[in-house]
């Protein structure tokens, strides 16, 4: 990885640690192939940090004691001010002293102390109890209950649909309870709930409640709060009531049925305009109960009157659906609201087929109209969907498919004309990763690069991502140009040639990556990243053994897990018991390190399927596709498995099969085949003709048939765009000759 | 920086004591923000002025003016704000020694008298004295290689504890560009400082 690609991964870190302190270099370097080297960055940027912050000075201008309150340690800080340790009368309370910045210029102690006593009045177990406050030099504090316990941000926890809803209809009449008071929290979030030893969570931290003495919500233009735990309206600094805590309430119930936050992380003003915008991506869990799902749709939706009217409400809604009787959330309009599901998207699949089949079933003209409405509205929406999460990927360099950087680029149109655009930099890097991914088919696109390079800093990092874009779209010229650029400026021009390479690899240029790639190694012969690149040009051009040996440097070079995965592949595919044995070897050593690995049981699986080894084979694959049923290929190879591939081809899988009927099914290649194809949702042109080839296999092939069908109508290429508009223009033929 | 001073006396308390005139009490204060401010100093006096100035000669000079002065000017606003205070005072001293040496080139290239360093011992060479010597010395050389901009923003958030509202004034930024400033500043540190990575 090239320095400058690091320094952008850890930039954009440090971007998201400032929405989401929590988030930790371990799993953030998980979404990264060369994951060991990111995170040697990352942690290196921690301790660049503390060396530069130093709490040693913050210690030492600690006060000993608050108005008769012993400060013992600090527990927490933020933005909104400090939490001490403290100790009075023998007993340990927790102390917020709140940031000076937000308190009202004409605050006294007696108003103050006023307001809080609201607040005080609170009694509820899950609700943390005030018991004192008063301003402090000039700066107000609560004594609240030192609860002991972890929040639950430090939990990562996943829970059964019912626990989930267990848990926050017992927060929602906790919220309820402060509402009553007149108080508002506006800072719902895991880590403002503390689970107890006792099973009981607590809702903590009121530094963001609402009073008259800390009226506004916005300080110098800037929102308080957590962008991630915001409700629109609070997001855009509008006044809130007690619906923003039910929204809040909302994304935490989300968060703990699916294990992930509902909003995405990222840098706090990309976070924050997509909270002003109530986007949310699609909450990707098949654990929701209909019931549940109509719930948290009710409490996420976008206009605070169309959410449950209090907290008690939604509590009231959700004893309902423990008690298994119908909620009263009502059922969201398709399409209207931003939670969807896998299932959702299979119902717009289906929705277009239908429209496109209707249409020709009832060739009116005045039909065809309201069809195409319909369809531009369920496109729409998919793109909508599509480029939201693409945007976010993009902003942190992780790749996406063709079909959505197409979308992605498409929509970045208004940027690129918008001459006052403040995101020119943003704007150029997300271009830049989508042209990369989209390939050809976006090469017009450059020119707007290159403009929004002119109108921000030509940077770099600029000519780096214009050059990659360019050698992804062919213009080898623009590439060459950028590119050399860069090695000029950087004077190290063995990234630049290895960039070309991997860039011409991915694109199955084998050819042409090979002298670029050769160059490379001359120019750093003991580089991992250069020698799995080379790697993958060898195996591409098929000198395996060449491959192999390059993997092997690679691998020793690095030690990372891509580079052994690497290996363990190129092995697999070299065949021979000495050389499946070593790959086997290594596969089990990743798992020592890691058994999260999904990458190498994925590969374990693929092993035993290449040995023949149909039960071993099966299980794994299942295994996988249990713990990832998003996996790209799992699903593909188990239905190739089961569709009977290896019947025949030699005595021992004949005999695996008579030993083991249950290895071949039809039933279960047509399963894993449609979840295949609704996986792979037309991302991959290479994927139809494997798919069908397997499908060929089958007795009946109309359920494949269709799924491959949804899902090319969705995919939004130009094929399947030329497609539909060559189905739109039968249908108005037909009515004409009607 | 370990707390050399012992006693884990408050600095606030310190400055209490110095401000009833214990002027004793001032070493403890000096010997825990002493490397920020050689740091902050020899990164903010640059190279060629580093030619002629010693950082510790402007370090103590800084230091006989506060204890003279007892601190007066001193107002404790919560946390960090003795340590903004100090670096306050550097700058300015920094600012007051580089107009004087300025004046000087014009008047035609005089050398710098022991008299301008307010009759302070020479130090013997140029190179920092940090007690955590190899830490801090590893960051002054990094923080020499970022672009003037980014060093700047480092030792305005950073080094001198401004929030980041604070020093995207100081830089006449949003607090957004601020915030991003830092964090690349931050990361090219990071990368520069990594065992093993050469600084590009």
């Amino acid at each position: 990885m090239s320095a400058l690609d690091l320094e952008a991964i850890v930039a954009e870190f440090l971007d998201q640690r400032e929405t989401d302190p929590s988030i930790r270099p371990e799993e953030y370097s998980e979404r990264y192939a060369n994951r060991a080297e990111v995170l040697s960055a990352l942690e290196q940027a921690l301790e660049v940090l503390r060396i530069l912050s130093e709490d040693e000075p913050d210690r030492w201008e600690q006060p000993a004691t608050i108005d008769g309150y012993r400060v013992l340690e600090v527990i927490g800080r933020g933005g909104m001010g400090v939490v001490y340790a403290v100790q009075r009368d023998g007993r340990r309370y927790a102390l917020k002293l709140l940031t000076r910045a937000l308190v009202a210029p004409d605050l006294t102690v007696d108003r103050f102390r006023r307001e809080v006593f609201a607040l005080s009045r609170v009694r509820h177990p899950s609700v943390v109890r005030i018991h004192a406050s008063g301003v402090f030099n000039g700066v107000p504090y609560l004594v609240m209950d030192l609860v002991e316990g972890q929040p639950l941000s430090q939990l990562a926890l996943t829970l059964e649909p019912t626990e989930a809803a267990e848990k926050i209809r017992d927060l929602a009449l906790a919220v309820d309870a402060v509402h009553r008071e007149g108080v508002l929290h506006r800072d719902l979030k895991p880590s403002n709930v503390i689970a107890r030893s006792d099973g009981r969570w607590v809702l903590i931290d009121f530094g963001l409640m609402a009073t008259d003495a800390l009226p506004s919500l916005t300080m110098d233009g800037e929102v308080l709060g957590t962008p991630r735990y915001m409700a629109p309206e609070q997001a855009r600094g509008a006044a809130v009531d007690g619906s923003a805590d039910v929204y809040a309430l909302g994304l935490l119930l989300a968060e703990l049925v699916t294990g992930r936050p509902a909003r995405a992380s990222g840098s706090r003003d990309v976070v924050l305009a997509a909270a002003r915008r109530g986007v949310l991506p699609p909450l990707r869990s098949r654990r929701w109960p209909p019931g549940l799902r109509r719930i948290v749709e009710h409490a996420l939706a976008t206009e605070p009157a169309r959410r449950p009217e209090t907290a008690e409400a939604l509590a009231s809604d959700l004893q309902r659906f423990l008690d298994g009787e119908p909620v009263h959330a009502p059922r969201q309009l398709p399409g209207r609201h931003l939670v969807r599901s896998r299932r959702a998207w299979f119902v717009a699949g289906i929705l277009v087929l239908l429209t496109a089949v209707l249409s020709l079933v009832l060739p009116i003209r005045r039909d065809v109209r309201a069809e195409e409405a319909r369809l531009d509205a369920v496109l729409a929406d998919w793109i909508e969907g599509s480029v939201q999460a693409a945007t976010r990927k993009l902003a942190v360099g992780v790749p996406v498919s063709r079909a959505d950087a197409v979308a992605l680029a498409r929509r970045l149109e208004v940027s690129v004309d918008d001459a006052v655009a403040e995101s020119i930099e943003r704007d150029a890097r997300i271009l830049g990763e989508a042209l990369q991914c989209a390939g050809p088919e976006l090469a017009d696109r450059l020119d707007d690069l290159v403009a929004l390079g002119e109108r921000g800093h030509r940077s770099t990092l600029h000519s780096w991502m214009l050059g990659r874009a360019a050698a992804a779209s062919d213009d080898w010229a623009l590439a060459e140009r950028e590119l050399t650029q860069v090695a000029a400026r950087l004077n190290e021009t063995a990234d630049v040639a290895r960039e070309l390479g991997s860039v011409l690899n991915q694109r199955g240029d084998f050819e042409r990556a090979r002298p670029w790639l050769e160059a490379a190694r001359r120019l750093r012969p003991r580089d991992a990243a250069i020698q799995s690149a080379w790697a993958t040009c060898c195996a591409g051009l098929g000198d395996l053994d060449a491959a192999i040996a390059a993997a092997r440097e690679g691998s020793g070079l690095s030690n990372a897990p891509a580079s052994w995965l690497q290996l363990a592949e190129l092995l697999g595919r070299q065949g021979g018991e000495t050389a499946w044995n070593e790959a086997d070897e290594i596969l089990l050593g990743l798992l020592e390190r890691d058994e999260d690995d999904l990458e190498a049981r994925f590969q374990r699986a693929v092993l035993a399927d290449r040995r023949h080894e149909l039960p071993a084979a099966i299980e794994r694959y299942r295994d996988v596709i249990a713990r990832w049923p998003d996996h790209p290929r799992a699903a593909l190879y188990l239905a190739n498995l089961y569709s009977g591939a290896h019947r025949g081809k030699c005595t021992h899988c004949d005999r695996a099969f008579s030993e083991h009927p249950e290895c071949a099914s039809s039933e279960l290649t047509e399963r894993f085949l449609v979840e295949a194809i609704r996986i792979d949702a037309g991302r991959d042109p290479s994927f139809p003709p494997v798919a069908l080839e397997i499908a060929l296999r089958l007795p009946d092939r109309r359920g494949v048939l269709e799924a491959l069908g949804e899902q090319r109508s969705l995919a939004m290429g130009r094929a399947e765009r030329a497609r539909l508009d060559g189905l739109r223009r039968r249908i108005e033929e037909r009515g004409e000759r009607r | 920086m370990g707390d050399d001073s012992g006693h884990g006396e408050l600095s606030i308390d310190l400055v209490r004591r110095i401000q009833d005139g214990d002027t004793s009490a001032w070493d403890r204060l000096y010997l825990r923000y002493r490397d920020r401010l050689l740091l902050s100093i020899r990164c903010r006096l640059g190279p060629h002025l580093r030619s002629r100035l010693q950082s510790e000669d402007i370090l103590h000079s800084v230091v006989r003016e506060v204890i003279g002065s007892a601190l007066k000017g001193f107002e404790p606003r919560g946390g960090r704000s003795l340590e903004r205070y100090l670096h306050a005072c550097v700058l300015n001293k920094i600012c007051a020694k580089a107009g004087y040496h300025a004046a000087q080139k014009r008047a035609g290239e005089v050398p710098l008298s022991e008299a301008i360093l307010d009759g302070l011992p020479n130090a013997p060479d140029s190179a920092p004295r940090y007690r955590d010597a190899e830490r801090y010395e590893r960051l002054e050389r990094a923080l020499a290689n970022l672009a003037s901009e980014m060093r700047e923003a480092v030792m305005l958030r950073g080094i001198e504890g401004l929030s980041n509202l604070e020093a995207s004034q100081a830089l006449g930024k949003t607090p957004e560009a601020m915030s991003k400033l830092y964090n690349r500043a931050i990361a090219k540190l990071s990368l520069t400082l990594l065992p093993g990575r050469p600084a590009e």
